[in-house]
């Protein structure tokens, strides 16, 4: 691309210097403005004055407004292209697409953290105009925890990662992005996870000034319900994306390697998942307070911790960005979290105790409770990974990694009991359940897991985790199918309806519960995706050009292979493939090896044929003329991950659609219509 | 230059937007940022809560995964909890509206005839929530603890 060297790109040149300045100082008083609002909130609340609330939360807004500032003053040099600004030049690069160069934004380092503060201020403006009229005793107190992890964030920009750092000279061109990040996972896998990590601050937030109050009762949990599944939510969606985005980019087969940045994303969605089931324990019996605060801290915690991890360059991976001194801001950063958090929780220790007990332990309290004990018990195991090569290298100087067969030889175990637990759960009422009850419902269930037990042996899957897991998904959907089936009968015996439409007042009355078990249906077909694993082939050939080789009923041959270079590419081999499945012709894969601009390594695009069934997965692993090396691998069931992932998606959306009655009282509320 | 001006204005603007709370006189019933209504809030929603059990307990017995005795003591457990709350909602309300001892005494007795379920006898109205039948001069519905308008 020609760059134009008269007039206009001197204008652009000053224009972008405008821009720039204005960034950062936007974020100097980003940075005033989080303090004035989080210190007057709480001088507000003290003093009983509405009005210095009332400025605290104006504040509040003018952060959100000015990071909106920078953030756009960041876009604006990465579309102008403007190198000069050190972080346009380190991740972009004249020849990157568009769709890319805006998506490093959060590509890098300093932009993912103005990229987090940004978000958060968000958040914390719809906190701020949700409860004008509600909570008003613990808001001031949210305000100041959300200011305070705003300011954090904000001063690490000011002070060690600024994004809008100048160059001395201005470059030709910028570094690029690193191939593997150009892909669309980039567009939408960060976004997804920093929704999910920041939106955990403010059930966190909520949990500070419940404490700080002591307004320990479930209002707080009430309020921030929407705001915990809706994170969770979007932290399995940015979970699911990182592992798909792994699968196709990175090229070594397989979607998730317990690499400790995986683990570290892990972490959250887990403690975080044992928080959204524990806390239905406080919204019906009022019990467990003590757990679920400890549980939202923790998964707080771990956000941030995952956000260090990734961020901070300690642990090498396609995430991090070389050593930095932000490490230690974030070691600090946390230390402070979790005084702040146990002190408060020991001083309110007392008021926390339970005003029930389990009344059995065979109730659907108590099998939440084993769920919990289970998901902390994954997360515990998975903390290991990250943290003792951290360990092993400040006391030993050696690191060592923690591998797969440690996570696979632990957490496969936890994860199959909590897949039993999944399907005992619907069987058990809130309460007690007699032993009696229990079993006659399990019966249909049993017969027909024991069925599908022996059917599987009869087809040659012999005992393992795998065929384990496959008669526990058995066991699991039977369940479900039961709940849904006597459900419905028994709506339909209630109302006198139709089978569809009492299914469909059944799910519409209590969402929570059916979406619950929508989002359930996802989990157990991503298991049955993971036990596929335990299937998979793998082969290693060279090819001439015309030859075939068969792996499983697939037949590959190798037509050609083209060699050119593309705009954003300095050089492009492509290996033509035709596959066939037992001589019927399927597809034509086009596995890749190419070296973009400005980097010297080939990176390699993989091509992949997906069925239902099996995905052939090939990598072009190396060539010479008319001579190709291929690394073929058939994985069987890896498309029900993903379509397990837009379930759950599919049964988030059933358990936050909007209640018709409560909507309609509320507006009733709003116009003064409700007269008593 | 054009920078510095930009900024200025900038803050200048968001200066005057935070600070205006506080020169600004507010209506005093606008004063809404201090008022702790966490006591009624917190009793609305455990008489909520009370309803709802009750009616997943119902749904429950019926898709058999509770035994009928089971049904009827945890039934009768939140029904008291529910009217505990119930009666405790109308108490505060009352000290809000400053109604006279009279109506205190209406309330105590309405309370009574709903625990022994006495209500069905004398006339009634309909619920506009869930559609269930209520004694006329009942404040809530005994189906869903929905308010019910006045007569």
């Amino acid at each position: 691309m020609e760059i134009e060297k008269d007039e206009p790109e001197c204008l652009g040149g000053r224009r972008q210097i405008v821009m720039n300045e204005i960034g950062y100082y936007s974020l100097i008083i980003a940075l005033l403005f989080s303090v004035y609002s989080g210190l007057t909130s709480v001088f507000g609340i003290k003093g009983k004055r509405g009005e210095v609330i009332a400025s605290a939360e104006n504040a509040a807004m003018c952060v959100f407004f000015f990071l909106t500032a920078a953030s756009v003053a960041l876009i604006y040099a990465l579309v102008t292209r403007d190198f000069q600004v050190e972080y346009v030049w380190k991740y972009t690069s004249r020849s990157l697409p568009m769709s890319y160069t805006v998506a490093a934004f959060y590509g890098g380092q300093k932009g993912s953290l103005l990229f987090w503060a940004w978000i958060l201020s968000i958040f914390s403006l719809i906190v701020i105009l949700q409860n004008r009229k509600k909570n008003r005793d613990l808001l001031p107190y949210v305000n100041a925890v959300l200011m305070g992890t705003t300011f954090f964030f904000v001063i690490l920009m000011v002070f060690e990662a600024n994004p809008f750092e100048m160059l001395r000279h201005v470059p030709p061109d910028g570094r690029g992005l690193n191939p593997m990040l150009q892909n669309p996972g980039m567009i939408f896998h960060p976004p997804t996870i920093f929704l999910g990590y920041v939106g955990f601050t403010v059930p966190f937030a909520f949990s500070l000034a419940a404490l700080i109050t002591g307004h320990l009762g479930d209002v707080w949990i009430r309020t921030t319900r929407r705001w915990t599944i809706v994170s969770w939510a979007f932290l399995t969606a940015g979970n699911l994306l990182g592992m798909e985005w792994a699968y196709v980019e990175l090229g070594w087969g397989g979607y998730w390697a317990w690499d400790p940045v995986e683990n570290a994303s892990f972490l959250p969605w887990l403690v975080g998942t044992a928080y959204l089931h524990s806390v239905m324990i406080q919204e019906k019996r009022n019990m467990l307070k003590i757990w679920n605060l400890v549980l939202i801290l923790l998964t707080f915690l771990l956000t941030i911790f995952g956000t260090f991890i990734t961020r901070s360059g300690l642990i090498a991976s396609v995430h991090s960005f070389g050593q930095s001194s932000l490490g230690w801001m974030f070691l600090i950063f946390l230390a402070i979290v979790l005084a702040v958090s146990l002190i408060l929780l020991t001083y309110r220790l007392p008021d926390l105790r339970s005003e029930n007990h389990l009344d059995s332990f065979l109730s659907r309290e108590s099998s939440f409770l084993y769920n919990n004990l289970l998901l902390v018990g994954i997360a515990f195991a998975v903390l290991w990974g990250p943290l003792f090569p951290m360990l092993s290298e400040a006391f030993r100087g050696v690191k060592i990694t923690v591998g797969p067969p440690f996570f696979n030889g632990v957490i496969i175990p936890i994860a199959l009991a909590l897949l039993l637990l999944t399907g005992l759960c619907p069987l058990i009422a809130w309460r007690r359940t007699s032993v009696k009850k229990f079993f006659k419902k399990a019966f249909f269930p049993c017969i027909l897991s024991v069925t599908g037990a022996v059917f599987l042996y009869l087809s040659g899957i012999g005992p393992s985790y795998a065929f384990v897991s496959f008669v526990l998904s058995i066991f699991v959907l039977t369940t479900f199918f039961l709940e849904f089936f006597d459900g419905t009968r028994t709506q339909r015996t209630l109302s006198g309806e139709g089978y569809l439409k009492s299914l469909w007042t059944l799910v519409a009355k209590n969402k929570r519960r059916y979406g619950g078990y929508i989002i359930h249906l996802g989990v157990v077909m991503a298991f049955v995706s993971f036990a596929g694993n335990h299937f998979n082939t793998e082969k290693q050939i060279t090819l001439t050009k015309g030859e075939s080789f068969k792996i499983e009923e697939y037949t590959i041959r190798f037509d050609a292979l083209s060699n050119y270079p593309t705009a954003n590419k300095k050089r492009s081999v492509i290996a033509t493939l035709t596959v066939f499945d037992e001589d019927r012709r399927v597809a034509t894969l086009f596995p890749e090896k190419s070296i973009y601009h400005g980097q010297d390594q080939p990176t390699s695009e993989v091509a992949i044929h997906s069925t239902l069934e099996e995905d052939l997965y090939v990598i072009l692993a190396g060539h010479k003329k008319d001579m190709v090396t291929l690394k073929v691998l058939v994985n069987p069931l890896v498309a029900w991950l993903w379509i397990g992932g837009v379930v759950m998606g599919l049964g988030t959306v059933i358990v936050m659609f909007p209640n018709r009655r409560r909507q309609k009282k509320i507006k009733q509320r709003d116009l003064g219509v409700e007269k008593i | 230059m054009v920078e510095h001006v930009v900024v200025i204005f900038l803050i200048l603007g968001a200066g005057y937007f935070v600070v205006r709370p506080l020169v600004i006189p507010r209506r005093p019933d606008d004063d809404s940022s201090l008022k702790g209504d966490d006591r009624l809030k917190q009793l609305t929603l455990k008489k909520d809560r009370a309803y709802a059990t009750i009616k997943e307990l119902e749904f429950d017995a019926n898709m058999g995964k509770i035994s009928k005795e089971d049904f009827e003591t945890l039934k009768r457990q939140y029904m008291f909890e529910a009217v505990d709350s119930l009666k405790e909602i109308d108490e505060l309300e009352t000290v809000k509206t400053k109604t006279t001892g009279l109506e205190e005494k209406n309330i105590e007795r309405k309370t009574s005839a709903l625990r022994q379920n006495k209500s069905a006898k004398k006339p009634q109205v309909f619920c506009v929530e869930c559609g269930s039948r209520a004694a006329l001069r009942a404040r809530f519905c005994p189906s869903c603890g929905a308010k019910l308008a006045k007569p």
